[in-house]
């Protein structure tokens, strides 16, 4: 590409500071280099989407002399040069003096009086003030009385537990490549959301939207990560408009470990009211999570509606009183990662079911049979708020138990020739189909006077295989070969519009959108004269094209129940686990491979936060695990077998009776390990231990309660 | 000797098949030569400890990781790239199996079969497991793709 | 990603290398590359920015193998060395060791002198050739001189090598069936946390008649565990010897590693189980019959 320039991003090395001094003249002067950006550079880009309602907490692009810096890896200054090493060889000389501040990372520590204070007093009424210090939002889930169910109850349970801190690590970094094309800013970008860029861009740089193009291109794994736009993304951006050149960004490893957004970070102190029949009446607590130095739109959205709403999980709880507190950190920002609060109320409240089997006497799986929403009381309201669309619970558990007393009896087995070996579970729900506006995501679907099928959607896959899912949809509904449609997404400038693919949505959206597409075009095809096979009808009209919105009414509750069985080396501590069985359910199902390959990489995210993933800074804020020689995403060989069954109970809400399941593994699979190496220690009389659980925990658990 | 003191070096190899002559900046990495110079984009960079595996190339006959090779390591050598494979057992097994979803990793992860296939023509699981300790994956949770692997096999 | 500049030179000989070396001395700040496998990592993260590197990956003659004389060239690689059968033949533990390290990319880039040289105190090999005892040949311009790896070895990223010279050779003796290498890893790095090779003889009265043990991954070098040995040399080699002397890991120990990913007490615990199973898979290959051993130690 002629003119092609290449940026590399300076970063705050400290993770609280002020910035006393930004010198960019060296920089600027060596050799190859075509601009040196700061915040001034971008005065005219207005800001980032923040969270509704909060404004003040902003995320700025670049920094000045004068500004703080809130996170080790925070963008400072943008470095432009003609190849990517001449850029990365200036970024040294940039010069920034730094005068640093105490750090907080912990979410709790980062709320308590006395801890530094990320952001000044900020406007907003009444939900940010320096008088919160850096509790950003704080919002009290009730329902029904738990105060009473407390004072009623047989027993309390209750763990203080923790969702860790990780990163979703894509193996593909984010990158960006900007440039202006006949007046059109045209912007390459490795995006899950491609209308969403250009609607953000457009208003950040005030241009109309069909100004501007995005296209998605071959995105190498998102896993919700590449669903926000970014400062420093904004900031090439910028700086190509700025320069009237091509200029292109590709994030480094070490760097996306600490600029690319991380997930969960919450801290739980819940406890549940037990009757004295084993029925769980109600669940109250705080859950804190941290949500690093800015607070992004998800970070919001996945603790206020996706972990507070779904701590009831497939239950018929009848009282709730969580309090959940958001609090700013010197952490990298929190965005939304496989589950997005969904893993974190699954694994609270499966923890804690565990602990009431314990407490009560009752196997685990008897606790949640007579706890179970059951069929006939869908469509369920639950107290936090939230309608559940269908649903068998107990069908899903008696599958994956389908072999129970078997693994009970080898659980024995092995316990009576000398090892630790347990058995765990987990039921979950997951909502997906989120229609994030208010008009539904569209299909365009084009039948070529030859027959061929185009079908256009606004989601935007990234491994999911729609192009597979969408193509056999749209050849069974217009009846047509498989192999004459082609589903193309990801342009905007040739695909309507959508809220990309995040969420587990697109089968719901995506695929709701492309049957009314259909339905369209075989209405538009019946204006010829005689019944025909679609491709002749196209060929007389000259052609048929139809486009349509997702009519989708509501968000899907697809569910599941996975078992694992573990064995751990009391010698070293070290955690094998046997067995996966995962038993989905998530209504119809388009493409069984396709819902497989989803739960196989759900599961190995999900083992790697049980087992091996930790996001860890030192008391300074300085990040310890900003590489893969320290943060463990797992191998082949870290991956067990997974057995995956399936379910359908179809969802009455949309057309298709296709519920959305692409974070299942990751909900399911992290409480069932969980409860499995708990379930493996107890007679060690260990009754909690946090993720991850690594060789050094599981062993001094082990050895602490042995030498007693 | 070679290259007396300078910070540019003159490269001659052959990739898939094809002689090329580049002078390039001695810290020049193969996997930028091979995706910056030769525009073979199939190669690709996903870690910066030289532990994914995405950049993994056949060199001199072997599975190496050009990430950690720099081009005037390369000097002389044969070079062939996933765009320099033909059509075979392994890619179709890939496809058949749903072993690869976003398909980053996945020019790596042929190349580290192939290798792995050609020291072990009929691998256990362990093997295959054991085999793909240099590549990583975040999608696939390399279920499919031990079961392309075993495919490929199997057919060969 | 991108390596500060360098200037690159590349050596057709092993006599041009020590010129260069000896010449390097007085300037610029020069690094020899082989396998490059431990080096580039470093530049790419611009940990290490030599101005100059050499290149000393032409030099073929150093990449010799005679595993009857137990003679290793430095340029050897991993793979090769592993896909020597009678080199695995003759040292089982290094067999073991080169099939847990690295990857097999990395295996087929990566040299024994390279690894030496570079001084990672969280690396298999090292383990390995120094319970067998290895030697070292190192080169320079004019001469050459013999060293024990022992004495070669001396922290992090610390050895005895001068900026003048280079390793030729590693040179490892005869030694008994009775070896075996085993390893716990960290799991993100696949380094060891933890290694430990043990290296036995027996007797024809069945009595241990000698021991090496060595430990990586728990300290700044790797090191003989010297009080284990001792526990060892005499003994009958049954389950309560083998876990006693295993137990005396800690005695001498220089100061273990503390990291994010263990302690230093864990790594000494895990030094002392690998230690009990290294030593039983070492007696079960000197073909100890009448041991019962058991895949699992007793203690722990």
């Amino acid at each position: 590409m002629p003119g092609l320039l290449h940026a590399f991003v300076v970063r705050s090395p400290v993770a609280h500071a002020e910035i006393t001094a930004l010198d960019v003249s060296e920089a600027a002067g060596a050799p190859g280099v075509a601009g040196v950006f700061t915040a001034a550079d971008m005065r005219d880009v207005g800001p980032l989407p923040g969270p509704p309602g909060l404004p003040g907490l902003e995320f700025p692009l670049l920094r000045a002399a004068g500004d703080r810096v809130r996170w080790a890896g925070e963008p400072v200054a943008l470095v432009v040069a003609d190849s990517a090493a001449k850029a990365a060889d200036a970024a040294e000389l940039v010069s920034v003096d730094y005068d640093t501040l105490p750090a907080v990372t912990d979410p709790v520590a980062a709320a308590a009086p006395g801890a530094p204070v990320l952001h000044a007093a900020a406007g907003g009424p009444g939900q940010f003030s320096a008088a919160s210090g850096n509790v950003c939002f704080r919002e009290r889930l009730t329902g029904g009385d738990a105060d009473r169910a407390f004072a009623d109850a047989a027993h309390r349970v209750g763990q203080r537990m923790v969702s860790q801190r990780v990163a979703p690590v894509a193996l593909e970094p984010r990158g960006v490549l900007a440039q202006v094309i006949d007046g059109r800013l045209d912007v390459r970008i490795g995006t899950q959301r491609p209308h969403g860029v250009r609607t953000w861009l457009a208003g950040m740089f005030g241009l109309p939207a069909e100004d501007i193009r995005v296209v998605a291109g071959d995105v190498g794994g998102g896993f919700g990560a590449k669903g926000p736009l970014y400062p420093d993304q904004v900031a090439v951006i910028a700086a190509a408009r700025l320069l009237g050149r091509p200029v292109k960004w590709i994030e480094e490893r070490g760097e996306s470990f600490l600029a690319t957004t991380h997930g969960r970070d919450q801290v739980a102190e819940l406890e549940m009211a037990v009757t004295a029949d084993g029925r769980i009446s109600a669940i109250r607590g705080t859950v804190h999570i941290g949500v690093g130095a800015y607070l992004t739109p998800n970070a919001l959205s996945t603790a206020r509606n996706r972990m507070g709403p779904l701590l009831g999980q497939c239950y018929d709880i009848g009282a709730v009183d969580v309090e959940i507190v958001g609090v700013l950190t010197n952490a990298t920002p929190i965005g939304p990662y496989r589950g997005a609060g969904r893993p974190e109320a699954a694994y609270f409240t499966e923890r804690l079911v565990d602990l009431v089997a314990g407490e009560t006497g009752l196997d685990p799986a008897e606790v949640r049979r007579r706890n179970f929403i059951s069929p006939d009381q869908f469509p369920f309201r639950t107290r936090t708020g939230l309608t559940y669309d269908s649903g068998d619970y107990r069908a899903a558990l008696d599958k994956a138990l389908e072999s129970y007393r078997e693994l009970r009896r080898a659980q024995a087995a092995a316990r009576a020739a000398g090892r630790v070996a347990g058995v765990g579970m987990c039921c979950f729900v997951e909502p997906g189909g989120i229609m994030p506006g208010v008009h539904g995501d569209q299909a365009t679907v084009t039948v070529d006077p030859s027959g061929a099928v185009t079908v256009a959607v606004g989601t935007s896959g990234h491994g999911q295989g729609h192009q597979t899912a969408f193509a056999q949809l749209a050849a069974e509904l217009l009846g047509v070969p498989f192999a004459d449609v082609r589903v193309v997404f990801g342009d905007t400038d040739t695909a309507p519009f959508g809220y990309g693919t995040f969420g587990s949505r697109s089968t719901v959206a995506g695929g709701s959108a492309v049957l009314r597409a259909c339905e369209a075009v075989l209405a538009a095809a019946r204006r010829v004269d005689a019944p025909m096979p679609l491709a002749e009808a196209a060929r007389r009209l000259g052609g048929l094209s139809a486009t349509a919105a997702a009519d989708v009414t509501g968000e899907t509750y697809a569910f599941g129940c996975y078992v694992c069985v573990v064995d751990i080396d009391p010698g070293t501590g070290r955690i094998r686990i046997d067995r996966v069985i995962a038993v989905d359910d998530c209504g119809r199902v388009i493409n069984p491979l396709l819902l497989e390959g989803q739960v196989h990489g759900g599961v190995a995210q999900g083992v790697g936060q049980a087992l091996f993933e930790a996001v860890r800074y030192d008391e300074d804020g300085q990040p310890l695990t900003a590489s893969l020689m320290d943060y463990a995403i797992p191998s082949a060989k870290q991956v067990p077998v997974i057995e995956s069954y399936r379910l359908e109970t179809p969802s009455p809400l949309n057309p298709l009776g296709v519920k959305g399941m692409g974070e299942s593994g990751t909900i399911g699979v992290t409480p069932a390990v969980v409860n499995a190496v708990m379930d493996a220690l107890a007679p060690y009389g260990v009754r909690h231990l946090d993720m991850p659980l690594t060789p050094e925990k599981v062993w001094t658990a082990i050895h602490e309660a042995a030498s007693v | 000797m070679a290259g007396q003191r300078e910070r540019e070096v003159i490269v001659e190899m052959t990739v898939n098949g094809s002689a090329c002559r580049r002078v390039v900046p001695a810290r020049t990495l193969l996997v930028h030569f091979l995706r910056d110079e030769l525009r073979l984009t199939g190669t690709h960079v996903g870690c910066d400890t030289t532990q994914c595996g995405a950049c993994t190339v056949d060199m001199g006959g072997v599975a190496v990781k050009s990430c950690t090779i720099l081009a005037a390591q390369a000097n002389g050598q044969e070079i062939t790239t996933i765009e320099g494979l033909a059509d075979g057992p392994i890619q179709r097994a890939f496809w058949a199996e749903h072993g690869l979803q976003c398909g980053y990793c996945t020019p790596g992860m042929v190349m580290a079969v192939r290798q792995l296939l050609a020291d072990n023509p009929d691998p256990t699981e362990t093997d295959v497991r054991d085999g793909l300790a240099g590549n990583l994956c975040r999608c696939t949770g390399y279920q499919n793709i031990v079961a392309a692997v075993l495919a490929a096999a199997a057919e060969t | 990603m991108y390596p500060a500049e360098f200037s690159y030179l590349r050596a057709g000989s092993v006599s041009e290398a020590l010129d260069a070396l000896a010449d390097g001395e007085s300037d610029d700040d020069l690094k020899i590359l082989a396998g490059g496998q431990s080096l580039l990592p470093m530049m790419k993260l611009r940990l290490a920015t030599p101005s100059v590197l050499l290149d000393i990956g032409g030099l073929t003659s150093l990449a010799a193998v005679d595993p009857e004389a137990g003679r290793v060239g430095a340029l050897a690689t991993y793979r090769s060395l592993q896909r020597d059968a009678r080199l695995a033949g003759r040292f089982p533990a290094m067999a073991d060791a080169l099939s847990v390290l690295a990857d097999p990319q990395v295996r087929a880039r990566g040299t024994i002198g390279g690894a030496i040289a570079h001084g990672d105190p969280a690396a298999d090999l090292p383990a390995v050739l120094l319970a067998l005892d290895a030697t070292l040949t190192v080169a320079r311009s004019g001469g050459s001189r013999t060293v024990a790896l022992d004495d070669f070895l001396r922290g992090v990223f610390d050895t005895d090598l001068a900026d003048d010279e280079l390793i030729t050779e590693v040179v490892i003796p005869p030694a008994a069936a009775g070896q075996a290498y085993e390893k716990f890893e960290q799991s993100a790095s696949h380094l060891p946390l933890a290694g430990v090779c043990a290296a036995v003889e027996v007797g024809a009265a069945g009595a241990i008649t000698g021991a090496r043990v060595a430990v990586t991954g728990v300290a700044g070098r790797v090191f003989r565990a010297r009080a284990v040995e001792a526990a060892l040399v005499g003994q009958e080699p049954v389950d309560a010897v083998l876990d006693g002397a295993a137990a005396q890991v800690r005695d001498g120990a220089p100061r273990p590693l503390e990291d994010i990913h263990a302690s230093g007490s864990f790594r000494l615990h895990l030094a002392e189980v690998l230690a009990q199973r290294a030593l039983r898979r070492a007696l079960m290959r000197a073909g100890e019959s009448s041991l019962q051993v058991s895949v699992t130690p007793s203690g722990g």
